[in-house]
Formats: C-alpha cells, sequence, structure tokens
C-alpha cells in the first residue's frame, strides 16, 4: 500500500520555481532516497510534505487522506515525523526533557482537550513516558546524557537526538532531512546502522541525503531531483547508470565518489 | 554509589529543600501579624503580595512561555475595575466581585488573544504596548464609569463576617488567594502544558513538527496569565480600595517586567523574591532620597543583565545545576 502519494506537486517562491510538477510514491516499508544537487527541491519537497510549506499547485496523500491543507502539527499527529537539517532542538531542556516532549506529543492534546486530563497523565502515564525515554535514550547511545541541555551536546550527539525526538513520535513515515551532515565516518556509521534497523522493522522512510554512500547503503529506491524535475527513479544501481544522472548530477568529470 | 543513585540523591535532596523552603516561607508570612508587624508595613505587605502574583502572571507569558507582554497592565486594571464596579454599582459582596474582576479580564484576554498571540517577537511586544496606551485612554474617556484620574474607592468588603477594614483580615484573604493561585501555577508549569509552554518559547518551528499547536499553546498561556493578573489586580483593589485609569498604564506593566528580570524569568520563585526586594527597596530609599530609586532600579537591571543574565534565583539554580553534575561525572 502507498503510504506517500505526491501528485503534480509545484511549489514556487515568486517567480523561482522550486518545484514543477513532481510525481512521487513511497510503498509501505519502503525507503526512498531523494537526491540532487543543492537548490533541486529537496528540502523544498519535505517542507511541502510536512506542512511547513503550502504547495503552489497539486496534492499530497497520505495513506489515502488528502493533507496538503494541514496544518504541520496536523500532518504530525497523523503520523509523519521529521528531522531537520540544521539540529533543531529544544536548547534550554534537558535530553530527558526534549524526548518526554516528544513523546507526549503524540498522546496528548494540550489544548483540545482539558487540563483535568493532564493530571490524569501523571501516574500510569508518567510511568509509561519514563519507561519510553529511557528506551530512547539506550536506542541512541546517550544513556550518561539524559539531564545534560541540548545545548551541551556535541553536534553528534545533537544529531541523534534529533533523530530520536523523530522517533519518541512513533510516526509512520519518516522524513530525514540529511541525518548525517558534518558527522565523523564513525558516528556517520552507527547513525547508518540505525537507520538500516528502522528500516528492517518497517517504518516507511523518505532521505534526502548527500553523501551517496550512505544511500547506496540504505536506500530501496532512488529518485533524482534536478532544477524541481524528477529526473531519473528506479532502484540504486539502475539510476547510477542513468545517462541523465551521471552528465547533469554527478557532473561532466564524473566524481561520483565524492560527490558534494 | 553508581550514577543513577546519586543524581535520585541530589534530586531528592533539591525537591526537599524546596518544599522545606515553601513551607517555612508560608509559616513565616502566616505568623507575620502575629510577630507584630502592622500599619503601614503589612499594608506594604499585603499589597506587595498583589503585586508579586501580578509578576507571576507576567512571568508565565514571558518567562515560560517567550512573549513578552507590555500589556499585563490591560488585565490587571480590568481586574480592578470589575471588582470595584461590581462592589459599587452592582453592590455585589467581596467573591462575586473577585468573580466578576477575573472574568473581565479572562473575557478580554479571549477576545484580544487570538490576533495577538499570532504575531510573536517583536510584533507581540510592540502591540502589546500599543494596547496598554489604548486602553489606558479609553479608561479615561470614560470617566463616568472609571473615574478617569481621580479614580474610585470602595469599601471595605465583609468576609464570612470579617470586614476587610481589618488589615490582619485583609492581609490573610490576600495571602490566601494569592498562595492558592501560586500553588496552581506551580501545578501547571509542571504539567505537559507547561512543558508545551517551554517547548514554544525554546523552538516554534520544532514543537510543530512534533505535533504541538502552536497557536493554541501560546493563546492557553495568554488566558491564564490574563486572568491570573485579572485576580492579581482584585486583590490590589481591595487592598488599596482605589482603581483609577493609572492601573491600565504601561509603566504598570513595566514593573513586573523589571521584578522578573531581577528575580528570574522562568522560575516561580524568582519574581515574587524580585517583587519583595524592589517594593522593600523603594520604601527603604524613599525616605531619604526618593529620586534615587529608578535610578537604583536602571543600575541593578544592568548588573543583572551582565553578572545574571538568568536573575537572581535562575543563576542560583543553574549553579547548583552545575554542580551537581560535575559531582556526578
Amino acid at each position: 500500500m502507498e503510504i506517500l502519494k505526491v501528485k503534480e506537486l509545484s511549489k514556487r517562491f515568486g517567480d523561482f520555481p522550486a518545484l514543477e510538477g513532481v510525481d512521487l510514491a513511497l510503498e509501505e516499508g519502503e525507503l526512498l532516497a531523494l537526491v540532487g544537487p543543492n537548490g533541486a527541491g529537496k528540502t523544498t519537497l519535505l517542507r511541502l510534505i510536512s506542512g511547513e510549506l503550502r504547495p503552489t499547485r497539486g496534492e499530497i496523500y497520505f495513506l489515502g487522506r488528502r493533507i496538503d491543507r494541514l496544518p504541520a502539527w496536523q500532518r504530525a499527529r497523523l503520523g509523519i515525523a521529521r528531522t531537520f537539517q540544521l539540529i533543531s532542538l529544544f536548547p534550554e531542556l534537558t535530553v530527558r526533557e526534549n524526548l518526554q516532549a516528544a513523546v507526549w506529543a503524540g498522546r496528548w492534546s494540550p489544548t483540545s482537550t482539558t487540563l483535568a486530563r493532564s493530571h490524569s497523565l501523571s501516574r500510569s502515564r508518567s510511568c509509561f513516558t519514563r519507561q519510553r525515554v529511557e528506551e530512547l535514550l539506550e536506542l541512541l547511545g546517550l544513556e550518561g546524557k539524559g539531564d545534560f541541555r541540548a545545548k551541551e551536546l556535541s553536534h553528534g550527539e545533537g544529531r541523534l537526538l534529533e533523530l530520536g525526538l523523530a522517533l519518541a513520535q512513533e510516526p509512520r513515515l519518516l522524513l530525514l532531512d540529511e541525518p548525517t551532515a558534518g558527522l565523523s565516518p564513525p558516528e556517520r556509521a552507527k547513525l547508518v546502522e540505525l537507520i538500516g534497523s528502522l528500516r528492517e522493522q518497517g517504518l516507511s522512510v523518505l532521505l534526502v541525503e548527500h553523501d551517496l554512500g550512505v544511500v547506496r547503503e540504505l536506500a530501496d529506491r532512488i529518485v533524482v531531483l534536478h532544477q524541481g524535475r524528477v529526473l531519473a527513479e528506479g532502484p540504486p544501481e539502475r539510476v547510477h547508470q542513468d545517462p541523465h544522472v551521471q552528465e547533469v548530477y554527478l557532473g561532466p568529470g564524473g566524481r561520483a565518489a565524492t560527490l558534494h | 554509589m553508581t550514577g543513577m543513585e546519586i543524581k535520585m540523591g541530589t534530586r531528592k535532596v533539591f525537591t526537599a529543600t524546596a518544599v522545606a523552603a515553601v513551607v517555612v516561607t508560608v509559616v513565616l508570612l502566616a505568623a507575620v501579624p502575629r510577630l507584630g508587624l502592622e500599619g503601614y508595613w503589612l499594608y506594604l505587605l499585603t499589597e506587595g503580595l498583589a503585586w508579586g502574583l501580578f509578576a507571576l502572571s507576567f512571568d508565565l507569558l514571558y518567562g515560560y512561555s517567550g512573549l513578552l507582554s507590555l500589556g499585563q497592565s490591560v488585565f490587571f486594571g480590568v481586574g480592578a475595575y470589575g471588582a470595584a464596579l461590581g462592589s459599587l454599582r452592582l453592590e455585589l459582596g467581596l467573591l462575586p466581585s473577585l468573580l466578576l474582576g477575573v472574568g473581565a479580564a479572562l473575557a478580554l484576554a479571549g477576545l484580544l488573544g487570538p490576533a495577538l498571540v499570532r504575531i510573536p517577537g517583536h510584533g507581540f511586544i510592540i502591540l502589546t504596548l500599543v494596547l496598554a496606551v489604548i486602553f489606558h485612554l479609553v479608561a479615561l474617556w470614560l470617566r463616568p464609569l472609571t473615574g478617569g484620574d481621580d479614580g474610585l474607592s470602595v469599601s471595605a468588603p465583609q468576609l464570612l463576617g470579617w470586614s476587610l477594614a481589618e488589615p490582619a483580615v485583609n492581609y490573610y484573604f490576600v495571602l490566601g488567594m494569592a498562595f492558592l493561585a501560586t500553588l496552581f501555577l506551580g501545578w501547571l508549569v509542571r504539567s505537559p502544558l507547561g512543558l508545551a509552554f517551554r517547548l514554544v518559547r525554546e523552538n516554534p518551528q520544532r514543537a510543530a513538527a512534533l505535533g504541538y499547536n502552536v497557536f493554541g499553546v501560546r493563546l492557553v498561556a495568554f488566558l491564564i496569565s490574563g486572568g491570573v493578573a485579572g485576580l492579581a489586580g482584585v486583590l490590589y483593589l481591595f487592598t488599596s480600595r482605589f482603581a483609577s485609569a493609572e492601573l491600565l498604564h504601561w509603566t504598570t506593566a513595566a514593573n513586573p517586567l523589571v521584578w522578573t528580570l531581577l528575580g528570574g524569568a522562568g522560575t516561580l520563585i524568582g519574581p515574587l523574591i524580585g517583587t519583595g526586594l524592589l517594593i522593600w527597596t523603594r520604601e527603604l530609599m524613599s525616605g531619604w532620597w526618593g529620586h534615587g530609586y529608578p535610578l537604583l532600579v536602571g543600575g541593578l537591571i544592568v548588573l543583572v543583565a551582565v553578572f545574571a543574565p538568568r536573575g537572581l534565583v535562575g543563576t542560583l539554580a543553574e549553579r547548583w545545576r552545575w554542580r551537581s553534575s560535575k559531582l556526578r561525572s
């Protein structure tokens, strides 16, 4: 079943067409990598799906439901989580509070329900939350950092927490915007392993990534964006051999391995 | 001992210390009239409690939710006027007047909030300031209703047969209400909704991506803050028995800003301490150098901004956190 379907999607910023008639579909449990040179429209597409931007034209469906007019927070409630290219945490809050906030987000409605309900959260729910937060800390390998403020984390730890917040939402669709940017090789390997294990568990992932090594290792399928349009699409081997892709995306010098 | 045990240990010590401090403070405050404080100083302490609650309403909005309002005086003033008109025109008793004042402040917050909280940041500061200016002018124009600059005087109401004309009764009434309101705020900021306030302050974009309705969270903070400011206005009215248009002026709203920054935004104890310290200082100085007070406040704010940007309590808490985290590692 298709978890995500994007139809004829266009986005203009003034006169600049950031995306032009993009079609895309993501099967449940699939890991789709979105690649393309800078300015190809990858992050714009992600922001349209997550709800930070509204499309100029076109439609977006999540599990068969049209979502392109919903605000971001409602899409998150439906089960779409995203990470940010620039690490985006709650800097003054502790790592635990960051995760707690994400665990609570999906289960409790801060405004539509009453204060009374937040009180009933006290016993059994806070027990559940505490357990879930400890599980996540362990999964991320941040066990010793729970009481640190998010701003006190290293870049690599911040990247892990960035992913942790999205996982704490227990999403059905995960949008990752360059999750390995700025990481050292060992940190990168750890994160790739973590993302790989998520795929094993059947999570649907849309991955924007510059690092072709990472893409080759993780992706079931690749979509190449170029100047706001889909240039090529298919399994990794086929896309890499596509002459258009080699010419436009990989450059005349064919610097495939060290792209970016 | 493992790190986990030490952490639990320090947290327990911290909680126990905090609870003990609160209990001692409350017992001391409750004993104040018996300890011989009376006359003007007891009045000042009573009024100070109302102002302290006003500072908390500001802190909930600014310190916790990240919305700096220079228009809190509007809700303070409307609360005071609501209760004043309730007891003068409608001849209501103490509690109905109180409810009328708080209700009027809440209703006004509900009316203005949806438009205001859509414009966070600098826009919010300016709009709330403009609001305070407008409402002050409106209160001047509505002289037949508000008494304008001359204000309205109310007589001391009765509470269960006791008259608030008795300073100790007045004091205990204000102390009780302020205590209940502070307990409520303490519970609120520790609830999931309180965490949501801080999320929206820290990173609204990420909060929305997690599924928090940022607009809704801000609006709830604005409403509760407006209601608490209204209650503070009511308590002030029944203490001073006087309301004038000046209460709505934006300079009234600037006071809790100063008190909160000095004591520590984003803590509940901080603004109360800041309020107490500055009101006490003002009174001490008024005897020998009244004009010196604004200068002193200005200097203090500069010192706090440079050496303790989190305010007195905030900086101490940070020290404590830093020390206990060093202990752990």
